[in-house]
């Protein structure tokens, strides 16, 4: 018996042994090709994208028409693995800390804290944004720079973009429109009950307060540097004050929170309250298709603007197919590819290129997309976009608020 | 429960032999698991509440703002929960057990709600008071019939835990009567029959005869319907309040949505938590203890 499990175990043993010298090593030094030996290497090859797999919409847009772009265009096979996040990461940083060289991740879809947590351990390949020539041609730098207040340095380029907005159906008459965090205390004081936000546990109710934060504290330039506990205590007072404030005028004077943001969609939808707030831009036109929001819903933003950020694409430090990996990021951020997923028919993800500086054959290819009557222009959007701010100030907001606006 | 019946049978059957212990402690033996699971979730709270080697975690425990009104909100509305449930399980047990033996089993009928989990006690509260819900819409119409005062108003998320409530009474009192019913069976019908014969009222013969003999029925159930109540996460999830907030929502947030360097606080808390629910169900076991003796002479 035990001889038995011995030998399963030296044979274990062996194989990793044996995949560990025959693991294919990337010795293509990308760095220093030209874009054209870039191409050239992947030609023929085979590049594997790891990437969060929960929405049909989204895979059946990269396993078909990304699929298809990448195979005609430049001949490399997509090899789409969906996952969660977390799990293909703690897989990264187990490979990166035994020095695994042969891996089996090339491009993957990550953000935020993800990228904070491989970037910091050395798990990713970079910088590589530069040597991208839809990233030079087409994204505003400025607006690629920073990933939830991180240092992007080039390590990642972005490919999609959300951004907070909020919701009100046009028939309901409800005298005016808060259109500013300056005046949305006074509408919540004329309209008691008909405003409130989720629990800050929730995604969506955290983004509310941060976004509050943001706008009554003079913008979220000041917090980009990084986590600055002495900024935070002098600002944070400033949030709890205007939310005790409005606190007896929201919904159930507020003694109750809604939950979950799918709590306070289901309380709109039934105009229990007048205004809704979602992180995807085109969410109301969505809706609406869906049959869940009458026709009349329509999206507006603060003048303080509100918050926005992307969703990017990194390179694992021990791709095994680098080029591969580079010729997909690149073309993720192609303008056809970007517009076709635009369309709310296919994905409705923003793109993350800047208008101007596309050609105007690739701008009307957005002009065209059609993203409903519901949905904010991009210019709009565009123009009162704001940055996400450090992780660091998120979770001391989202904690803090329990204590001194819900508890207090 | 029915470990503790067959325990006592065995005993009897067992006077003299001396393979008792060997024989039958042995059988206990799958008692284990669910001391040893307790007695390690304990001892892992208690250790990790201590790592920071001395008091801070329950200090800082007992320093959360708003612990003071979640213990005493989830007090309230368990105890309010358990005496209404108990109350009406009781009188519906009664009137089944009055019926006629023919209709006794339409009085199954009231055990459905035991079927239902928590979550969709949930669903059926917010359905028929939400601000929106059948109890609204019914309101509206009967408004244009008759001059009603005013609109319907909701008692949901008001912050006197009235939704809760409703959901444990609607599940509880089922269970409530699952308990008693039995031991309404054993009473001999003709104890009531003679009281009623010699003239007491049907309010006092229910008093001074029935009820006495319920207690064990009664105590069993209001243990496990208060506990269960006080410490639940589901329906307070649903349609609870956020401020006060029950006591299980409170320390979900502390334990699972807080950096790892909290959790001997958390830990701290829930022990004490734990310990207070002990203290509950030990002081209601010493006020009906009294009860209890009665019963037994009886």
């Amino acid at each position: 018996m035990i001889k038995r499990f011995l030998t399963v175990i030296m044979m274990i043993m062996a194989s990793h042994l044996f995949a560990l010298g025959t693991a294919e090593t990337a010795d293509f030094n990308w760095q220093d090709a030209s874009w054209e030996e870039i191409l050239e290497e992947a030609d023929g090859t085979e590049v594997s994208f790891h990437m969060w797999g929960g929405d049909s919409a989204i895979n059946e847009w990269i396993e078909g028409y990304v699929a298809e772009e990448l195979k005609k265009r430049y001949n490399v096979t997509l090899n789409m693995v969906p996952m969660n996040a977390l799990l293909f990461v703690d897989r990264l940083l187990a490979e990166k800390e035994a020095g695994r060289t042969g891996g089996s991740i090339d491009l993957m879809w990550i953000n935020g804290e993800n990228f904070k947590r491989t970037k910091e351990a050395e798990a990713l390949l970079g910088p590589f944004a530069h040597k991208l020539p839809n990233f030079n041609n087409y994204v505003d730098p400025e607006t690629a720079k920073y990933d939830s207040g991180y240092p992007t340095n080039g390590y990642e380029v972005p490919y999609g973009q959300a951004q907070f907005v909020f919701e009100y159906d046009s028939a309901a008459d409800h005298g005016w429109l808060p259109e500013s965090f300056a005046s949305l205390p006074q509408w919540v004081r004329e309209n008691p009950g008909m405003f409130t936000y989720p629990e800050p546990s929730d995604f969506t109710g955290s983004a509310f307060i941060r976004q509050v934060f943001i706008a009554i504290t003079g913008g979220s330039q000041q917090y980009l540097e990084g986590w600055d506990p002495e900024l935070y205590e002098k600002n944070a007072p400033l949030l709890w004050e205007y939310l005790n404030d409005i606190a007896p005028y929201l919904w159930q004077r507020g003694r109750s929170y809604p939950r979950e943001l799918s709590v306070l969609d289901s309380m709109f939808e039934r105009g229990e309250v007048a205004i809704n707030m979602n992180f995807t831009q085109a969410n109301a036109q969505s809706r609406i298709i869906e049959g869940r929001y009458p026709e009349t819903v329509r999206t507006f933003v603060m003048e303080e603007g509100t918050i926005s950020n992307s969703h990017f694409t990194a390179i694992a430090f021990n791709a095994p197919n680098p080029a591969g990996a580079l010729v997909l990021s690149n073309l993720l951020l192609d303008p056809a590819v970007q517009a076709s997923k635009n369309d709310p028919a296919n994905w409705g993800d923003f793109t993350v290129l800047d208008m101007e500086k596309l050609s105007p054959q690739d701008r009307a290819r957005f002009d065209a997309i059609d993203l409903g009557e519901a949905t904010l222009s991009p210019d709009e959007l565009k123009a009162a976009a704001v940055q996400e701010i450090p992780s660091e100030y998120l979770e001391a907001l989202q904690n803090d608020w329990f204590i001194h606006v819900l508890e207090k | 429960m029915i470990g503790s019946s067959t325990f006592l049978k065995n005993r009897n059957s067992f006077s003299g032999k001396r393979s008792f212990f060997k024989g039958e402690l042995y059988k206990l033996t799958p008692l284990l698991i669910p001391g040893l699971m307790l007695a390690a979730g304990i001892l892992y709270t208690l250790q990790l509440s201590l790592q920071p080697a001395d008091l801070s975690a329950y200090q800082a425990a007992l320093a959360q703002p708003g612990l003071v009104r979640n213990i005493f909100f989830s007090l309230y509305v368990a105890a309010i929960s358990t005496v209404v449930s108990i109350a009406a399980g009781t009188a519906l047990a009664y009137l089944v057990w009055r019926l006629p033996s023919a209709y006794g089993r339409w009085g199954q009928a009231f055990l459905v709600p035991l079927v239902l989990p928590h979550i969709a006690v949930g669903f059926l509260v917010l359905l028929w008071f939400s601000q929106t819900g059948i109890l609204a819409s019914m309101f509206e119409r009967l408004s244009g019939v008759f001059p009603l005062a005013s609109s319907f108003q909701s008692p949901l998320f008001k912050g006197n835990g009235a939704g809760i409530i409703l959901g444990y009474v609607y599940k509880s009192t089922p269970f409530a009567l699952l308990l008693i019913m039995p031991v309404l069976r054993r009473i001999p019908k003709n104890y009531l029959q003679t009281g009623l014969m010699l003239g007491a009222s049907e309010f006092r013969c229910f008093y001074k005869i029935i009820l006495p003999r319920l207690v064990p029925g009664i105590s069993a159930a209001a243990i496990i319907i208060f506990v269960y109540s006080f410490g639940a996460y589901d329906l307070p999830f649903i349609v609870g309040e956020s401020r006060p907030r029950m006591i299980s929502l409170y320390l979900y947030r502390l334990y699972f949505t807080r950096p790892i360097a909290e959790r001997p606080t958390a830990a701290a808390l829930l022990l004490l938590v734990f310990l207070c629910g002990i203290a509950m169900v030990m002081l209601y076991a010493r006020a009906v203890r009294p009860a209890e003796e009665r019963e037994r002479k009886l």
